[in-house]
């Protein structure tokens, strides 16, 4: 956990079998003073125009309900354009184990995983 | 560990981090403790001070034997429902399973979040 509580989130777009998937990569912490920045990093123009959005939280060391909160409001949006990857262990892996949201996040056992499925998500759908 | 913080976002990290500070090497469960202070500062911060009511929010932590005890008070308006609730609503449900015990006191002055981690033995 950073001493500073503070957040950094890097957003690319992948080419994935010729499908854009927008990968969202926050580091750090996200609690209640910058749940909106994951907030409208996942309402970016990267991500509006992708066919799916990755939300890679491996490297956040802490979340709280505050950033739960702004997942499932993006999942729900998304729905199946919509996946995630946590690391194993991790403080985000407990949240998400204690309010049980791995099936309403889309959570991938991996990026591979999680891209293969936004991409299968995007063929479905056209 | 005593703090007074003012009822804004960024008290929720400081008071996780300032917690944290004091877990490290007694063996208390850090990802739990951390999460519990934050959710508990967090509700504090987005529900202790409606209806123009200003104040703080105090938190304290202290060793007791093979326990962690951490107070989170705050001198708000007290557990009211908030038909605002911007939150995900899982705050007092999340510090009851994370801690050994909690306890929450309500009145018109404020509220009080009490929780207990156990630690280990011979930290």
């Amino acid at each position: 956990m950073t001493a500073t509580g503070r957040m950094e989130v890097v957003i690319e777009v992948v080419d994935v079998g010729g499908v854009d998937i927008a990968c969202v990569r926050p580091s750090g912490e996200i609690d209640l003073a910058n749940a909106a920045e994951l907030d409208a990093a996942m309402a970016s123009p990267q991500c509006a125009g992708a066919a799916g959005i990755l939300i890679d939280l491996r490297d956040v060391d802490f979340m709280d309900s505050s950033g739960l909160r702004v997942m499932l409001l993006g999942a729900r949006a998304g729905e199946a354009r919509f996946a995630t990857i946590v690391k194993e262990g991790s403080a985000v892996a407990t949240l998400f184990d204690m309010v049980d949201v791995h099936d309403k996040l889309n959570v991938a056992a991996s990026e591979d995983e999680a891209l293969d499925s936004l991409r299968a998500g995007a063929d479905a759908s056209g | 560990m005593d703090l007074e913080l003012p009822p804004d976002a960024s008290s929720v990290a400081k008071a996780r981090h300032a917690v944290l500070e004091i877990v490290r090497g007694t063996g208390a469960p850090e990802q739990e403790v951390a999460l519990a202070v934050s959710e508990a500062v967090g509700n504090a911060v987005v529900h202790a001070f409606r209806f123009g009511k200003t104040g703080t929010v105090k938190v304290r932590a202290r060793r007791e034997d093979s326990a962690l005890i951490v107070t989170v008070a705050d001198n708000g308006v007290g557990m009211i429902p908030d038909v605002d609730n911007p939150g995900l609503g899982v705050g007092t449900s999340l510090i009851s399973r994370l801690s050994e015990e909690a306890t929450f006191e309500s009145s018109e002055d404020g509220t009080t979040v009490t929780m207990r981690f156990q630690v280990e033995e011979d930290q």
